[in-house]
């Protein structure tokens, strides 16, 4: 693949995977304001999904029209085996280069 | 919030949303209604987010549609159109045609345009400019074009009711020394000399420098005002030249503005000075007046308010004569000049039309190529929109191409177009391509690309399935020869009113410079004389002058004069009474006087008719007069006109004076088809006013080498005399019927262009219709036709059709050359001949256009035996 995962792009692909089966926008953008405990703009989120859909890295279908939601659709999400891929050499990636600085990324924070 | 708690938006806001997200995004608003209706049951429910929220949306949802939509309109037309480029180059000669005939439709047009909307169109460059009239003097005879003198314009321009402005100037012309402009050769100018407030009221901003003061013009101050042309061409644009001195006639001048480009008024003005009090107190009728309307006044309004000005306060000035106003725009364009542009334009929109239909029976026969692959294509599934939008993309690349090509050619052909007609056509000088005229001529082109390219694709898109079963059908085939021959048809009849006009206006161009100007300009030079007091006795310095020219090898002849014959630059005068019977005040018409050595009508071949030329010496000269005939009879009383006296004043310096009529000469004609000036030649042996030497050259004799002689004894005489400006005679002249040769090379161009076309087109349907009838002539070649038969068959075909176009074009000329009534000089706008010459030359013309398919034809020795081998 040319292009990495950018940072939001992994944590939208970590959120799809963590909601789990049937996920859709809004449980995946709780999920990553919760973890993160940053505010995620619907349009921000969409883009991001438009786009790793676009690279195969994410398939989309269109869920029934529930009761609950006033009886529209939901766009679900899953991730692909590429985008696993794709998540799994990024994560490594970042894991192997983080590896043994824990303690002095954590002082340098504190210091600061 | 409003709402139920199902439905957490407003229901605009949702009908809205879902516009703006898409109508394939209703789970996106979805997500935005759960959100909102989870933070609610959380109780913290908070508007700002929810706007933030819907903003982020839309701001998506609608990039996402313009996305999706370039891409699948814009983007597939892009496609559509590199496939539709390479497909073109694959057929250069094809495209070649399509893009040339298209180029120089679209040229002509626009060229066409350009001059139409830089002459007429375009308002004057004046400030206000639809504010300006023009004043002319009435006189109870019926004139109504006549100038006024300083004395009227002065009781004019003191009135309130002439609030706005009103000035005025006179031409004059002189010698231009650009005193210390080293390599400035002097040259002869054209100049306007200004009243008080004539700049100011047309609203012109000096562009260097300043205009002139009240001082400068109440006393003539010697003081002048440059054209840009003039800065450019002499002072090479020296923006330091303000305060220089310059000599006209050797009279030192400064120079204290330049004016800008384009101002041109009067057009063929290089300078402009103050009108002194000398020129003033001349008060000749011969001043050009303009005013500033006031506000919310009509001219008619304004004339009548002037009128009662001029009767209440200078009864004795006005005495006579009347004031008519008329707008400035109309005053320099005239009558006829609009009307013979928009005729002009009319028939390049027929060129135009004719390269449109060419365009279109190329493209014609190349959707029949093209239908074979547009079968393939549909057969293997694409949509016929699809396969028709390329098509169109061929019609609108060929049409911007022909577009570009074509402004390139106007841009190109511009600066001979402006070459044309020096000074027969106001504004021309100025006229230039613009964005008005390249956006006009751009949708007109692209309407006809399309429309050309429209119907071919049509029918390709309504045959195409049917196609794939009969590819080169020969139904089809028979019916694209019909429409094909009747594009060729039109064609040629608008073809044929194109050059039937042009045979038209060819002819009557002829006939206008068949009018005798009345003197023989051929071998004729002149040679401005600079002369000032500083020259010494003027009487003198012609005596010596004309017997050192007289002796030069090669001159034939030598004479001096204040004017150059047939230029009308002798003064105006006015006439007092004649035969002791005195004119009534106001009822003078103008004459002209011109001064000259008694040698002029030998040294101009101006024949005197009756009578004697002017007697040599002074005192025999003084009171002594040829006049021309149109002079004796506007003026004179019955034949025989020599020995009549009659008194005359004005510009001559002299005063009222005595003359008696010596001898008659033929009229000078300054304009073929105008009336000849009434003239009155005195000798300046006698009236010592001269500006001009000339002289008949012997043709025998180099020219160059004549020339350098006179220049050398003019030097020899007085050094100071500015030689370089020496013109031949008919150079000076300039083009005899400048406006008629316009008018006549441009709508000889026009056909040419035209008969280009259309033969190409009659080439076309020939060949096509040969190769569509190559089963039946090889057939008939088979069965033992002759050549000549089938060569007859295949032109016949060709030229029934163009004879139909010829026949019905000469038929719409007949309709339409009344239009040209105005433009045409003793020939009808139906003369027989003409349409009989200019259908015979086209019916030629499409002769040899199909002759060279039906050879090849009828040369066709074994096309039978192919198309039976290709089945």
């Amino acid at each position: 693949m040319g292009r990495t995962l950018g940072s939001f792009e992994q944590l939208v692909l970590l959120a799809i995977l963590r909601v789990g089966e049937g996920g859709y926008g809004v449980p995946v953008q709780e999920e990553i304001e919760r973890v993160t405990g940053r505010d995620v703009a619907p349009g921000a989120l969409y883009r991001a999904l438009d786009r790793l859909e676009e690279r195969g890295l994410v398939t989309s279908g269109t869920g029934e029209p529930t009761p609950e939601r006033g009886g529209r659709r939901r766009r679900t999400l899953a991730v692909t085996s590429e985008g696993a891929r794709e998540l799994a050499d990024s994560l490594a990636a970042v894991r192997g280069m983080a590896d043994g600085l824990d303690a002095r990324i954590r002082s340098l924070a504190e210091k600061a | 919030m409003n709402g139920k708690p199902d439905r957490p938006l407003p229901r605009w806001l949702v009908r809205a949303l879902s516009w703006a997200l898409g109508s394939d995004a209703e789970w996106a608003l979805g997500d935005l209604e759960e959100r909102e209706r989870a933070r609610r049951a959380r109780g913290r429910s908070d508007r700002w987010r929810l706007v933030a929220d819907i903003g982020s949306a839309v701001a998506w949802g609608l990039t996402r549609q313009i996305r999706r939509g370039w891409k699948m309109g814009m983007g597939g037309w892009l496609d559509e159109i590199s496939l539709a480029a390479r497909s073109l180059l694959r057929r250069p000669v094809y495209a070649a045609g399509v893009v040339i005939t298209l180029g120089l439709g679209i040229g002509t047009v626009a060229a066409a345009f350009t001059v139409v909307d830089g002459v007429v169109l375009r308002p004057l460059a004046f400030r206000e400019s639809e504010r300006l009239v023009r004043l002319y003097r009435t006189d109870d005879r019926g004139a109504t074009d006549l100038d006024l003198s300083a004395g009227q314009v002065e009781t004019l321009s003191h009135t309130p009711a002439a609030g706005s402005g009103i000035g005025a100037f006179s031409r004059a012309g002189r010698i231009l020394r650009p005193g210390d402009y080293a390599g400035a050769q002097p040259r002869s100018v054209g100049f306007a000399r200004v009243t008080d407030g004539f700049l100011e009221t047309l609203g012109v901003s000096p562009r260097l420098g300043r205009l002139f003061d009240p001082e400068e013009l109440r006393d003539g101050a010697p003081v002048i005002i440059l054209s840009e042309e003039l800065w450019r061409s002499v002072f090479g644009a020296d923006p330091s030249v303000l305060g220089s001195a310059v000599y006209l006639d050797e009279v030192p001048h400064t120079i204290v503005g330049v004016l800008p480009a384009g101002f041109g008024f009067p057009e063929d003005a290089l300078l402009w000075r103050p009108l002194t009090p000398d020129e003033r107190a001349d008060d000749d009728p011969e001043l050009v007046t303009v005013a500033r309307l006031p506000e919310a006044l009509s001219p008619d309004a304004f004339e009548d308010a002037l009128k009662g000005v001029a009767d209440a306060g200078a009864p004795d000035v006005w005495e006579g004569s009347g004031i008519r106003a008329l707008p400035l725009r109309d005053a320099v364009l005239g009558e006829s000049l609009p009307r013979a542009l928009a005729v002009l334009l009319a028939a390049a929109a027929l060129v135009l039309l004719v390269a449109f239909t060419n365009a279109a029976g190329l493209q014609l026969l190349r959707a029949m190529e093209a239908r074979g692959d547009a079968a393939v294509r549909i057969a293997l599934g694409a949509s016929v929109p699809r396969v028709v939008r390329g098509l169109l993309s061929e019609s609108l690349l060929l049409g911007g191409a022909g577009l570009t090509l074509g402004l390139a050619m106007a841009a190109g052909a511009l600066p001979a177009l402006r070459a044309l007609a020096p000074g027969a056509v106001p504004r021309l000088a100025f006229v230039q391509l613009d964005l008005r005229v390249i956006a006009a001529v751009g949708a007109v082109a692209l309407v006809g690309a399309i429309a050309g390219g429209l119907a071919p694709a049509l029918s390709v898109a309504r045959r195409s399935v049917a196609g794939i079963r009969r590819r080169g059908g020969v139904v089809s085939g028979a019916l694209r020869l019909r429409t094909l021959r009747t594009l060729v048809a039109v064609q040629l009849g608008l073809t044929t009113v194109l050059v039937i006009s042009a045979g038209l206006l060819s002819v009557s161009l002829r006939r206008l410079l068949e009018v005798p100007r009345g003197f023989d300009a051929e071998q004729l030079i002149a040679v401005p004389l600079a002369m000032s007091s500083a020259t010494g006795s003027l009487r003198t310095f012609q005596e010596e002058l004309l017997e050192r020219t007289r002796r030069i090898p090669g001159v034939t002849e030598a004479a001096v004069s204040n004017g150059l014959p047939g230029l009308g630059t002798g003064m105006k005068l006015e006439m007092i009474g004649v035969s002791d019977l005195p004119v009534p005040p106001g009822e003078s018409r103008p004459g002209y006087l011109h001064t000259v050595s008694p040698s002029f009508f030998t040294t101009v071949r101006l024949p005197v008719l009756e009578g004697q030329p002017l007697p040599s010496g002074r005192s025999e000269g003084a009171g002594a007069a040829v006049v021309n005939r149109a002079f004796a009879r506007a003026f004179l009383g019955p034949e025989p006109w020599v020995g009549q006296r009659f008194t005359r004043s004005g510009s001559g310096g002299e005063g009222r004076q005595e003359m008696e009529v010596v001898g008659v000469s033929a009229d000078v004609v300054a304009a073929p088809g105008e009336a000849p000036p009434p003239l009155l030649y005195v000798s300046t042996e006698a009236v010592p006013i001269y500006k001009n030497l000339l002289v008949r050259v012997d043709p025998a004799v180099p020219a160059e080498l004549t020339i350098r002689r006179i220049h050398e004894e003019i030097l020899a005489l007085d050094p100071e005399q500015p030689v370089n400006v020496t013109e031949w005679m008919t150079d000076a002249l300039g083009a005899y019927g400048a406006r008629t040769r316009f008018h006549a090379r441009l709508m000889t161009l026009f056909g040419a262009l035209a008969l280009s076309l259309a033969a190409v087109g009659v080439y076309g349907v020939a060949a096509y219709g040969a190769s569509q009838r190559r089963a039946e002539l090889g057939l008939r070649r088979a069965l033992g036709a002759r050549r000549g038969g089938v060569l007859a068959l295949v032109l016949g075909r060709a030229l029934g059709t163009s004879l139909l176009g010829i026949a019905s074009g000469a038929v719409g000329a007949w309709g339409v050359s009344r239009l040209l009534q105005t433009l045409l000089f003793e020939i009808s706008p139906f003369d027989p001949a003409i349409y009989l010459v200019g259908a015979a030359g086209l019916g030629v013309v499409a002769l040899l256009a199909g002759l060279l398919p039906a050879v090849r034809a009828a040369q066709d020795e074994d096309g039978l035996s192919r198309l039976l081998r290709e089945g």
